[in-house]
């Protein structure tokens, strides 16, 4: 197996405020291999946008990566300086975020901030080859009459439009790493639907790595091959696609399933079962596992300790202490594997 | 990893709970007061906004002057004075008028010592105090007349005796703590009054102006369509006019120089922000569903407005509000300086201040005092005002 | 958008027009004429005075007379300074005024608006704390305890520069300060609020994502947001800076039009009164109009919801 694009180890990252820290990612350590897409899902404060940040270093004050590594293409993101880091940002590793709606600047036409972005990656490239190459992204993004759309002020677009011609910007210089967070949350499910198709679309065209950030599992069963679920500013549970939707072995994976509606018209109507409680205080998070006070399988333990993780098969982790061979037997949850910490 | 078997027990539903850090779940008010507290200049400000009220509402009843008592002869008596012993016991202090005022050792001011002879060519004055048969010569010629160069201006000597040039000690002026006016009047309990005349036209004026700015901007607002456009144009038309001119021009109009003249001025005019305000607020909030649901309950529309609407717009308007006052207060100030305030005897801080411009050279403590209840004040609804905003603005409130 | 200027325009002029109404009406019911005296005038005299400034013709009439005279742009003789006409105080009055306004303004642009932007980039280091303190300072101490601080030390005590009048360059320092304490520090202040406010968009962070350098970040894609709002402002304040002038050329002893004014309502010079009245508010509205249209520049969502709207 060939080096990994992206590896992240033990990252932990904070905010202080004035009332105290917020730890917002408390330890997360994942990879990721050259042409992959990675989902990372979980509920809003699961840490999932921060360890974004943390890779791209757009970690803003008062927050900071208090500990671990990030390699990409085996160099430490966390050394770097910000201007360093600038030079890979929008070149190397792009990011796409929420809300297409306010993630364009509103005063300037999208032609003026495509082409500031493709020659500042372009060092010395002419402003008209720039603006060739930024037609030719929203060619491929499937905006329409792109030579005259990119005359336009965001305000000019739709929802849906815009969020494509971030993507465009985001892909102009060719990436290697994509981190799209929610980028379907803020639109209309048609819209959605459509921007996923893209994704899906570009990820066999352009040679980019994909991290898909989401709290809907069902955005992610599409397009990823690998799933990452987090919970409390910590990993939860990691795998294939198949692991994680046939074969959950985490309480908290399991809930996740259990609260989405599945669109079966066919009738067969389960109900849905809400996780009872609500997600953990970052400033003071429990000591042992942060789903603990909310798992219906809480044992001693588990309130105590903070969960090993679980090694099951080549692909699949979960970090649960009723996979530990002292814990009593449980439905799904069968005991066994190489315990990691 | 070494677990105790005992501890794979299931834990029981308490033990999870108590796992479960229960945020207080604190209402808006309880929020924001405990925000407020945590912000030290709006707890500073909060503070300067109570002793200013105490100062103006309780201040006078301990003083024993009145703000209109006049001692002409204790007329510009600084708030610190250089006293001299003249004689056994016998402290005098010279006013730059020219005044000799016989001063207790503490400061009080004691008696005005007359003159009995004033020879303005060589520049000694002597002034006599028949009772205790004393006559003080006061040589002010040093530095002003040739040859009489000197490290001080002026020297006193008691029934011809040697001269006195060093002050015994400068004390703080008892009777009058910041001194007097051009008219023997005290420019403290002057200030406390004046602190009610300005405290009361910049609140009352801000409450005309709130109802105004309300009552407008959530009827503009609710109503929407035709009667929101012309609403809102006449607040545009007053918005592009320079109101101050038209708060001069009710004053000129209205004539007779009140309280409520300046009150009317203050609270016709400076409404418009407080509309716009409103009208944005509501604006956002009656889309909102809970509004919906009570318009689908038929509860009828002064109703809505009063008890959905403003309520949760409140945040926004007491943040304004607490602004509006020291504007306001800076506002009165402004048009009592240039010489269209509150009429004589009552005074504003900034009729106080005017009052001090003409003796600005000579007695520049009588400007120092209102000057400062202005700057304060100022200082103190603006620090209540930033910590206001940061404890009430929803937009941070998550946090 | 050739069409949304012009509509601004004569709606501009709409605002000067009901400006004007509103001043002579105002000024005409004020009880007793300009000749009321604490002395009562004999009233063949009166009489006299009336007919000569024709005021004993029907309201509707003089009121006609005047718009007249304004879109002439003749407003009248004053009546307190005889033989003076109200175009000449303003001819003598407005150039000295807006000299010493304009000094005003570029000061507030040139320190106003980059130690609000510095103290936004350093907030809550020293430098913020600094800028922040001396721009409550500003907005809290009004302008005429400025100005007679700066004379008692300045002028008075240490004897820098003259009291009074504008004889030398120096003799506008005082004038310029006092004139624009309070708008520099709001204007300090405002661009420090709104840069933060811009500095938490989302649109930096993408800036920022797309790997733009700092520079960039902040001059190009935050500046032209955070200065929407400082332009807004700007604006009427320039034109509000000569009602300002009323305390500080009372202070200064400075001969322009603002002491006129003054002088004017305490004499009750109504043509004064109502020609000054009427300049100011066309002067704001104009200013307030001049924004709208570099608001129209700046922010290209503008023409969209108003040409829509």
């Amino acid at each position: 197996m060939s080096k990994p694009l992206l590896e992240v180890k033990n990252v932990k990252t904070s905010f202080f405020s004035h009332l105290g820290e917020i730890q917002a990612v408390r330890g997360s350590s994942f990879m990721l291999n050259q042409g992959d897409v990675l989902g990372i899902v979980g509920e809003s404060g699961s840490g999932k946008s921060v360890t974004a940040l943390s890779v791209m270093g757009l970690i803003d004050e008062p927050g900071r990566i208090k500990e671990g590594e990030i390699l990409f293409d085996g160099e430490d993101l966390v050394k770097k300086s910000q201007s360093e880091l600038s030079e890979l940002r929008g070149n190397e590793i792009s990011m796409i975020f929420q809300d297409p709606m306010t993630s364009l600047n509103p005063v300037y036409s999208i032609e003026n901030q495509m082409v500031e972005v493709i020659r500042r990656h372009n060092k010395g490239m002419s402003k008209k080859l720039a603006v060739a190459r930024a037609v030719e992204m929203l060619t491929l993004v499937g905006i329409p009459e792109p030579e005259k759309r990119i005359k336009s002020y965001p305000h000019e677009f739709s929802g849906g439009m815009r969020q494509r011609v971030m993507i465009a910007t985001a892909l102009s210089c060719g990436p290697r790493l994509l981190i799209a967070d929610e980028p379907t949350t803020a639109l209309d499910v048609t819209i959605q639907a459509q921007i996923l198709d893209l994704m899906n679309d570009l990820k066999e065209r352009v040679n980019a790595s994909i991290i898909l950030i989401t709290h809907d599992l069902g955005v992610i069963a599409e397009i990823c091959d690998h799933i990452i679920v987090m919970y409390g500013g910590i990993i939860m549970e990691k795998g294939t696609e198949k692991d994680i939707f046939y074969n959950p072995k985490n309480p908290y994976t399991v809930g996740l399933h259990q609260s989405i509606p599945k669109g079966d018209i066919s009738g067969d109507k389960k109900r849905l079962v809400p996780i009872e409680g609500s997600p953990p205080d970052l400033m003071h998070p429990p000591k042992g596992c942060p789903f603990s006070p909310r798992c219906p399988h809480a044992m001693k333990v588990c309130l105590e300790k903070p969960a090993p993780m679980i090694r099951l098969n080549e692909t699949h982790t979960s970090a649960c202490w009723l996979l530990h061979e002292g814990a009593p037997v449980v439905g799904q949850y069968k005991k066994g594997g190489e315990i990691l910490e | 990893m070494n677990v105790n078997a005992s501890q794979f027990e299931f834990a029981t539903k308490k033990e999870s709970q108590d796992q479960e850090i229960l945020r207080k779940s604190l209402t808006y008010w309880q929020d924001a007061w405990r925000r407020l507290k945590n912000h030290k200049l709006a707890m500073v400000g909060l503070i300067g906004v109570i002793l200013i009220l105490l100062f103006a509402l309780a201040g006078p009843l301990f003083s024993r002057f009145s703000y209109s008592d006049q001692i002409l002869d204790y007329s510009n008596v600084p708030p610190r004075m250089d006293i001299y012993e003249v004689a056994d016991d016998y402290y005098v202090f010279i006013t730059r008028d020219y005044k000799l005022l016989r001063i207790s050792e503490k400061g009080e001011i004691l008696a005005r010592i007359f003159d009995s002879d004033k020879d303005a060519i060589n520049k000694i004055y002597t002034y006599s105090d028949v009772d205790e048969g004393l006559d003080i010569a006061l040589d002010f010629s040093y530095n002003l007349l040739p040859g009489k160069e000197a490290d001080y201006d002026y020297t006193f000597a008691a029934n011809g005796g040697p001269e006195i040039s060093k002050p015994y000690k400068t004390v703080s002026n008892r009777t009058y703590p910041f001194g007097s006016d051009g008219v023997g009047r005290s420019i403290l309990v002057r200030v406390m009054y004046g602190a009610r005349i300005s405290l009361t036209v910049a609140f009352v004026a801000s409450i005309v102006n709130l109802l105004i700015g309300v009552v407008f901007g959530s009827i503009a607002a609710y109503e929407g369509g035709r009667t929101d456009i012309i609403m809102m144009r006449f607040v545009d038309i007053l918005n592009s006019i320079p109101l101050i001119i038209y708060v001069i021009l009710i004053m000129v109009l209205v004539g007779n120089r009140g309280l409520w003249t300046m009150i009317i001025a203050l609270g016709s005019v400076y409404w418009v922000t407080m509309a716009r305000l409103v009208r944005g607020q509501v604006l956002s909030l009656k889309e909102q569903e809970f509004v919906l649901a009570a318009r689908a309950l038929g509860v009828n529309r002064s109703h809505i407005i009063s008890r959905h609407l403003i309520p949760n717009a409140i945040g926004p308007i007491i943040i304004s509000m607490t602004m509006m006052i020291p504007s306001a207060v800076f506002t009165e100030a402004f048009i009592s300086f240039i010489g269209l305030g509150v009429s004589a005897p009552m005074a504003s801080w900034g009729t106080l201040a005017n009052d001090a411009l003409s003796g600005l050279m000579s007695y520049p403590y009588q400007l120092f005092s209102p000057s400062l209840a202005i700057a304060i004040t100022m200082l103190s609804f603006n620090f209540l005002g930033d910590g206001l905003r940061d404890a009430l603005d929803p937009r941070l409130r998550k946090g | 958008m050739r069409n949304y200027f012009l509509r601004r325009f004569i709606y501009s002029l709409f605002t000067i027009f009901l400006i004007a109404t509103v001043t002579f009406f105002m000024m005409h019911s004020i009880p007793g004429g300009p000749f009321t005296r604490e002395r009562p005038v004999p009233p063949e005299i009166m009489r006299a005075l009336n007919a000569k400034y024709h005021l004993d013709d029907p309201l509707i009439v003089q009121y006609f007379d005047y718009l007249k005279g304004l879109v002439t742009f003749d407003l009248g003789p004053s009546f307190s300074k005889i033989g003076v006409s109200v175009n000449k105080l303003i001819i003598t009055g407005f150039p000295i005024t807006a000299k010493v306004g304009l000094l005003a303004v570029i000061l507030i642009i040139v320190l106003g608006v980059p130690f609000g932007i510095i103290s936004a980039l350093r907030q809550n280091r020293p430098i913020d704390y600094i800028v922040t303190f001396g721009a409550t300072l500003g907005v809290t101490i009004p302008s005429f305890v400025m100005a007679t601080l700066y004379i008692f030390f300045i002028a008075g005590k240490l004897g820098l520069v003259p009291t009074f009048g504008l004889k030398t360059p120096g003799s506008y320092i005082g004038p310029m300060i006092a004139l624009s304490g309070y708008s520099l520090s709001f204007v300090a202040r405002l661009t420090r609020s709104s840069m933060l406010e811009v500095l938490r968009q989302d649109y930096i962070r993408t800036a920022r994502a797309n790997g733009l350098k700092e520079l960039a970040v902040i001059g190009k894609h935050a500046m032209k947001n955070a200065l929407i709002p400082v332009v807004t402002y700007l604006g009427p304040t320039i034109a509000a800076l000569m009602t300002g002038s009323f305390v500080v050329e009372r202070i200064f002893a400075i001969p322009g039009i603002g002491r006129y004014f003054v002088e004017s309502v305490t004499n009750r010079d109504y043509t004064v009164i109502i020609g000054v009245t009427v300049l100011y508010a066309a002067f704001y509205v104009f200013m307030v109009y001049l924004v709208d249209v570099l608001y129209a520049i700046i922010d290209p969502r503008i023409k969209f919801e108003k040409e829509a709207g």
